[in-house]
């Protein structure tokens, strides 16, 4: 059925026509039966109510309880969405990037890649990643830098990062647990076209009596990228102190690793890359170590380690590559599986 | 237009009479209005337009055929899926005559037990690139890209090409098999059941090739492996690899074989997450 029955029509065409009392009943259940567009109401018509023509226009937002469907083939109706996303209630996301690759000082002549199997041909388990040395053999503890890429689609545009899960294990039994902690952190860069167009927002620059708690990271003064000098500093002694008047001497000769003491606060060189400019978008995490080797070792058991996002979350932008920071220790062939990611989201983007 | 003409000033009462003219125009209007009880079809010449609160779409079986909607940002109230439930993105139905989503993977960095036995190879654009095993009997597994939340990942096309002429068939064609691993690397799940096609680990031959002539020169080759697990593709908690054994034992060659790209087929995808 389409428009209501025309009752009048052929009554009032007529000039001695009269409208009969029933005439006007139908016409009043008729009225009763149409939407009211005044005062709205709830309806449940018998078929579909199709509107073809010039359509409809929803000026406020409305709400489709029941789902709706797009048309068939024969029908190809859509819905499209101008300029903006869909959207969906705020959730917790999770993702697993399988740390796969990784970027590392060349001058420390490591080869980086992979285990599935870690010498083993029965390649069902431990797949993973680890570091070692060209010449197999295990190396004297020492700090290395890993910048490991993440797949780059894999960050929904707009999430919020709020968390970070490190899943790695420890591949061989050190005699004596190591003293470089392994330490990671979730890092967001961008190509410096620019030297001057771009600043570091997310690691300040060291400041003058400012206190500093554990892992807090600063960045030196001579931080230049054009010059792949940068260089940062993590806080790497445990609770709070405060800063001095002026920057610590030691930052300006300072390489990867070096140790800067500054009255409470020692200082652990953790020299960035060059000609980037570097988001720090969690909080750089420390492995605490166990007490004992076998602890450490955990029979060469998963190990999980998780770090929060800093007090402001950052959104995830495409202006930005993700890259898992990672500083290991070297000497115990650590296989590191992968990085749990969480993120809010409250729609998609592509 | 917005609303119809009243036919009657609130004084007829008064004039004490009901022309029929007037009897006419309430009959029009009644003629247009849309019936909420039966529905119907209208073609309305400009839009009819909802204001106030708006429409609620209680009926399932609400659908949009023939013509696009759109929804548009500048009234800042954009398109928001439902809420209370995991997958509420936005999708389409199960029953949809939608085209099996598709995801190719170039394969270009595989993780090895020994990073010396693979190598990347790209000649020029115009012919074979991926990765080429060095070593006899090499093992590889490389991620693939997935849908989230597709019930199921049916099918794995590996594209690959043989580059050396062999004197004897391999006495071991290259194998490979479809993993999902759990994010500690602990789990592996073998997306295929055991046949008389596959060894005890998942591995099935990628090609059987009848003679030497068969196994090389002919351009690119393909090898569908299909997937028969029942397991919904979840990016938050696996990752998920092809995994290779190049070629080995007798006649075997190394530097003979690039494997290309891996092109996955899933089904029953409904809703689209972003996540993959």
């Amino acid at each position: 059925m389409a428009h209501n029955k025309d009752v009048l029509h052929e009554v009032v065409l007529s000039p001695q026509g009269v409208p009969l009392p029933p005439h006007l009943r139908e016409m009043d259940i008729l009225a009763a039966k149409s939407i009211n567009g005044d005062g709205g109401g709830t309806y449940a018509p018998a078929s579909p109510i199709v509107i073809g023509g010039e359509g409809l226009h929803f000026d406020n937002k409305g709400t489709i309880a029941g789902g709706i469907e797009t048309g068939s083939q024969a029908l190809p109706g859509a819905l499209s969405l101008v300029d903006t996303w869909p959207q969906h209630g705020y959730r917790t996301r999770r993702v697993v990037f399988p740390i796969r690759d990784a970027l590392w000082s060349t001058i420390e002549n490591f080869s980086n890649i992979a285990s599935s199997a870690v010498g083993s041909t029965a390649v069902t388990q431990h797949v993973g990643t680890y570091f070692y040395h060209s010449s197999g053999a295990l190396q004297v503890e020492r700090p290395l830098n890993l910048i490991c890429p993440l797949d780059y689609f894999r960050f929904p545009t707009g999430g919020k990062i709020v968390s970070i899960t490190l899943n790695f294990r420890v591949g061989f039994r050190p005699t004596a647990v190591p003293t470089i902690p392994m330490s990671f952190t979730l890092m967001g860069r961008a190509a410096a076209v620019t030297t001057t167009a771009v600043a570091v927002t997310r690691i300040d620059p060291w400041a003058p009596f400012n206190v500093y708690k554990e892992d807090d990271l600063v960045l030196a003064s001579n931080y230049n990228p054009a010059l792949g000098s940068a260089l940062a500093f993590r806080k790497s002694n445990a609770g709070s102190a405060t800063s001095g008047g002026t920057e610590p001497a030691g930052f300006a000769t300072a390489v990867n690793g070096t140790l800067v003491t500054e009255g409470g606060i020692t200082w652990h060189c953790i020299s960035l890359s060059s000609s980037v400019n570097v988001q720090n978008w969690v909080k750089t995490k420390k492995y605490s170590i166990p007490a004992t080797p076998d602890l450490y070792y955990n029979s060469g058991q998963p190990q999980a380690i998780s770090t929060f996002a800093n007090n402001v979350f950052e959104t995830v932008t495409r202006d930005f590559d993700y890259v898992l920071f990672i500083q290991d220790a070297m000497n115990t062939r650590n296989i590191y599986h992968s990085l749990v990611v969480e993120f809010e989201t409250t729609e998609y983007r592509p | 237009m917005s609303n119809f003409v009243r036919v009657w000033s609130d004084d007829i009462l008064v004039r004490g009479y009901i022309t029929g003219a007037e009897l006419r125009d309430l009959d029009e209007n009644t003629y247009h209005a849309i019936d909420g009880d039966n529905g119907g079809v209208w073609n309305p010449t400009s839009k009819i337009i909802v204001n106030g609160e708006g429409v609620v779409f209680a009926s399932p079986k609400s659908s949009i055929d023939g013509a696009s909607v759109d929804v548009t940002a500048t009234s800042s109230f954009p398109f928001v899926f439902g809420r209370g439930t995991e997958d509420d993105y936005f999708g389409f139905s199960e029953d949809t005559t939608h085209p099996q989503p598709k995801i190719l993977t170039m394969l270009r960095r595989a993780l090895t037990p020994d990073y010396h036995e693979i190598t990347n190879y790209a000649v020029s654009p115009s012919t074979a690139f991926g990765i080429r095993p060095f070593a006899l009997g090499a093992r590889f597994a490389h991620v693939l890209k997935v849908y989230n939340g597709a019930p199921s990942l049916d099918t794995v096309d590996l594209n690959f090409t043989v580059h050396a002429l062999h004197v004897s068939l391999p006495s071991e064609i290259p194998m490979m098999r479809i993993i999902a691993v759990s994010n500690d690397g602990d789990e592996v799940i073998v997306l295929r059941v055991p046949d008389s096609d596959t060894d005890s680990d998942g591995f099935v031959k990628i090609a059987n090739p009848v003679d030497p002539l068969s196994w090389f020169g002919v351009g690119v080759q393909t090898f569908t492996y299909t997937c028969n697990v029942a397991h919904k593709i979840d990016v938050s908690k696996y990752t998920y690899y092809a995994e290779f054994i190049a070629e080995n034992g007798n006649n075997a060659q190394v530097n003979a074989v690039t494997f290309g790209s891996c092109l996955c087929s899933f089904s029953g995808v409904t809703i689209f997450d972003g996540r993959n």
